[in-house]
């Protein structure tokens, strides 16, 4: 089941007695716990905002785990006209919704936020409860290559540094975007260079703040002239994408940024893994004078880092590649048993090894005294 | 707790991707510094439990905690921006005390609030500072496995004795790192604290609490003062907060927190602070813009605190709010031993209405701060031995 809640500045809240910033709106029977943490993802900087002509929207998509249950968060959180009492506000506006859900969106986060009807970017009415299963009516806007790249920042490649991102391991990236007017259009010819399968797997912020996100962000579009961007240039964590005021170049040989310029983002995979083929299974090159996948690789060095790779492979995966249906069948009771299932077998397996270990050194300690004896007879 | 200094090492399972590791240190240089696993040399101190970093005066000075609390509105962020001001301006020169950001990063907040008021470059515009969030740039989120919880971040100050102070050979003993907590005001309105968001529990800890109370919030205050002003916080309608019921259930917390039973009192100083003087001075307190300066300079060089003065005009406030506000006496004086009541004006003049975006705003050149910094001054006086001095008249 789907749940939303709305979070600005009002005279009166949904909870009796609340004032001022607080929920306004919420699904009926919306979990507690999920509503803290909806509450807690309503952060916006008004200071930050000013850096732009005007105050841009942060629209995003997070992924959060309440309990046993991962949701899929979708918020669109904007500056709106000064409150009752005469000083700044905000609205912001989440929707969560499940791993079920989601397989009925095939367009992917961004295609959520174009049915503006659906969100809600002021609030003049009174607290109220919302019906269950509202959901906005999902359709891709019409993309035009790369061309916002290519308009914003002069080369359609920097869109290729997303995709990479996204194929090495789910990556970080920052962008620092010269204001928040296109920041939509960016993310939506980026997100051509990540696989349909995938799409749902990146989370990303068009405003992003460290200071507001208490969520993992694959994608953080940063406004220049706002504290966040001067932090990343001056310690850059993950990649930075900052044609801007970066002399860091292209690599030319990256086969996303080449499927980015040359508008072909469906080849991007395929050229990818031909690349890694080529190379014998050498990871892409790396952007930002990360220079260590240009020394040649010792074979030694890749066998350990394949095995090492191989066997995270089998035993960790990121939260949200686990089906929440993994977890929401699965009663207490059940899952205290197969736990005690699980350690019986595991004592068993120990007893007995336990057993072989002891009568191999018993059988040693005879052999030894056998010989000793041997040895003294003769 | 150390925070790791090499580029490298980024990524801490409590506080995210984004901070350098954290890590329990093995090898320390010549200097004591921590040495993190790519041989740099460290110097950010964290705590063991919620890795955030601590400011390391924390740990070669005493520390005084004070809470600013107050219903949404009542100016507490102004307040703090320009006590902070005044402060810098007196203690150089009047106390002889040096005033610093312990950590500039997590004074930013303020600091950008007093460059709005003091150092605005469009000194004649409408300036505004921003309504307090409940979350973001006040709060520092860390990770307990699934959950997420929001620590509020403290303002840190370390104020000590400059080379001509009389008592510089006491440096140590009278040298304090002050650290202040501004909440959003929604965080004191019942139910306004939540498991993920413990944002009130520094008043548990804190040595003294400053009250803010609003009379532009009080209906009959407002009554009282409406015919002769045109100061849109009292004209205007919807503004109204049981103060008293913020009152008791900060006691509530308190109580619940420390221990304290109910028959018990607070005996720590309670300052209520009435903000807003210069919207209901006129009417209620007409000789408000005369009152003396409270800070006295003295033969010795080091100015000190009139508390004469400042128990006189408590006297006067007390009058005033027990005759339109008894309710809220009644509440304070339950509650607390030592209760003070101190008029404030942060701005000096009531703040206008930005006839574009339709917020409160204030023209820095014309704000004139009215004794913002005393009640700061007062509780240092009043909890911290030596800092502060006090000053007796005579007769008094």
């Amino acid at each position: 089941m789907s749940f939303e809640l709305v979070y600005t500045s009002a005279r009166r809240g949904l909870r009796p007695g609340a004032s001022g910033f607080c929920t306004v709106a919420a699904t009926d029977g919306i979990p507690r716990a999920l509503q803290d943490k909806l509450e807690s993802l309503s952060g916006y900087s008004y200071t930050e905002s000013l850096a732009g002509s005007v105050p841009p929207v942060n629209h995003s998509h997070m992924t959060v785990r309440i309990q046993r249950t991962v949701y899929h968060v979708l918020s669109r959180i904007g500056h709106v006209k000064a409150e009752h009492t005469n000083r700044t506000n905000k609205i912001a506006h989440h929707l969560a919704l499940t791993s079920d859900e989601i397989e009925s969106f095939d367009d992917g986060p961004t295609a959520m936020f174009t049915d503006q009807s659906f969100w809600f970017s002021q609030w003049d009415s009174d607290p109220q409860t919302l019906p269950p299963d509202r959901l906005p009516d999902s359709y891709s806007e019409p993309v035009n290559g790369f061309s916002a790249w290519e308009e914003v920042f002069g080369d359609a490649g920097w869109a290729g540094m997303l995709g990479h991102a996204i194929a090495s391991d789910f990556r970080s990236v920052s962008v620092i975007v010269p204001n928040g007017d296109q920041t939509m259009a960016l993310l939506n010819e980026a997100l051509q260079l990540v696989k349909a399968a995938d799409q749902w797997k990146v989370c990303f912020s068009t405003f992003y703040t460290r200071q507001t996100s208490s969520a993992h962000c694959h994608w953080r579009f940063v406004m220049d002239g706002t504290s966040e961007a001067r932090h990343l240039r001056a310690r850059t964590q993950g990649i930075l994408v900052d044609p801007l005021g970066s002399k860091t170049e292209l690599p030319d040989d990256n086969p996303f940024v080449q499927a980015a310029r040359e508008g072909r983002p469906d080849q991007a995979h395929a050229m990818a893994a031909a690349k890694i083929r080529r190379s014998g299974g050498g990871a892409l090159s790396q952007p930002n004078g990360d220079d260590d996948e240009e020394r040649p690789e010792r074979p030694s060095v890749r066998r350990r880092r394949e095995a090492r790779l191989q066997k995270k492979a089998v035993q960790t995966r990121s939260p949200f590649d686990i089906p929440e249906e993994e977890y929401a069948h699965v009663t207490l009771e059940q899952a205290d048993a197969g736990g005690s299932e699980t350690k019986r077998k595991s004592s068993k397996r120990k007893n007995k090894a336990g057993l072989i270990l002891v009568s191999v050194l018993l059988l040693a300690v005879i052999a030894i005294l056998v010989v000793l004896g041997i040895k003294q007879l003769t | 707790m150390w925070a790791s200094a090499h580029p490298r090492l980024y990524g801490d399972a409590r506080l995210g991707p984004d901070v350098q590791r954290r890590f329990l240190p093995t090898r320390f240089d010549a200097g004591g510094n921590a040495i993190d696993s790519q041989g740099s040399f460290c110097s950010e101190v964290c705590c063991p439990k919620c890795h955030l970093g601590i400011p390391r005066t924390m740990f070669e000075l005493r520390s005084i905690f004070y809470s600013i609390l107050g219903s949404p509105g009542s100016g507490k962020s102004h307040m703090l921006a320009t006590t902070t001001w005044q402060m810098r301006q007196a203690l150089g020169s009047r106390f002889k005390l040096s005033i610093s950001d312990a950590d500039p990063d997590s004074n930013r907040q303020l600091n950008e609030s007093e460059e709005r008021l003091f150092f605005n470059e469009h000194p004649d515009k409408l300036a505004t500072i921003p309504k307090t969030e409940t979350e973001g740039d006040l709060y520092q989120p860390v990770q307990f496995g699934d959950e997420t919880i929001w620590y509020p971040r403290p303002f840190v100050f370390v104020v000590q004795p400059l080379a001509d102070h009389p008592r510089i050979a006491e440096r140590d003993e009278i040298s304090r790192a002050i650290c202040l907590y501004d909440n959003a005001g929604e965080h004191f309105l019942p139910g306004g604290e939540s498991s993920i968001s413990p944002a009130t529990q520094h008043l548990n800890i804190s040595r003294g609490l400053l009250f803010l109370f609003d009379p532009t919030q009080h209906a009959r205050f407002r009554e009282a003062c409406k015919a002769n002003t045109n100061d849109p916080q009292i004209l205007g309608t919807g503004r109204s907060h049981r103060q008293d019921q913020i009152l008791h259930e900060a006691a509530n917390r308190i109580r619940t927190h420390s221990g304290l039973a109910q028959q018990q009192k607070y005996d720590k100083p309670l300052i209520i602070v009435i903000t807003k003087l210069d919207s209901w001075g006129p009417t209620l307190w007409p000789e408000w813009d005369t009152v003396d300066d409270p800070i006295r300079d003295a033969r010795q060089g080091v100015a000190g605190l009139d508390l004469s003065l400042i128990e006189s005009v408590s006297a006067q406030m007390r009058v005033i709010m027990s005759k339109l506000a008894p309710e809220f006496v009644n509440a304070a004086e339950g509650f607390a031993n030592n209760v003070t009541y101190i008029p404030v004006s942060s701005l000096g003049r009531s703040p206008e209405v930005d006839e574009e975006s339709g917020m409160l705003g204030i023209r820095p050149n014309e704000v004139k701060p009215v004794w913002a910094e005393v009640p700061l001054l007062y509780l240092l006086n009043q909890t911290s031995t030596g800092l502060i001095p006090a000053v007796r008249r005579s007769g008094g």
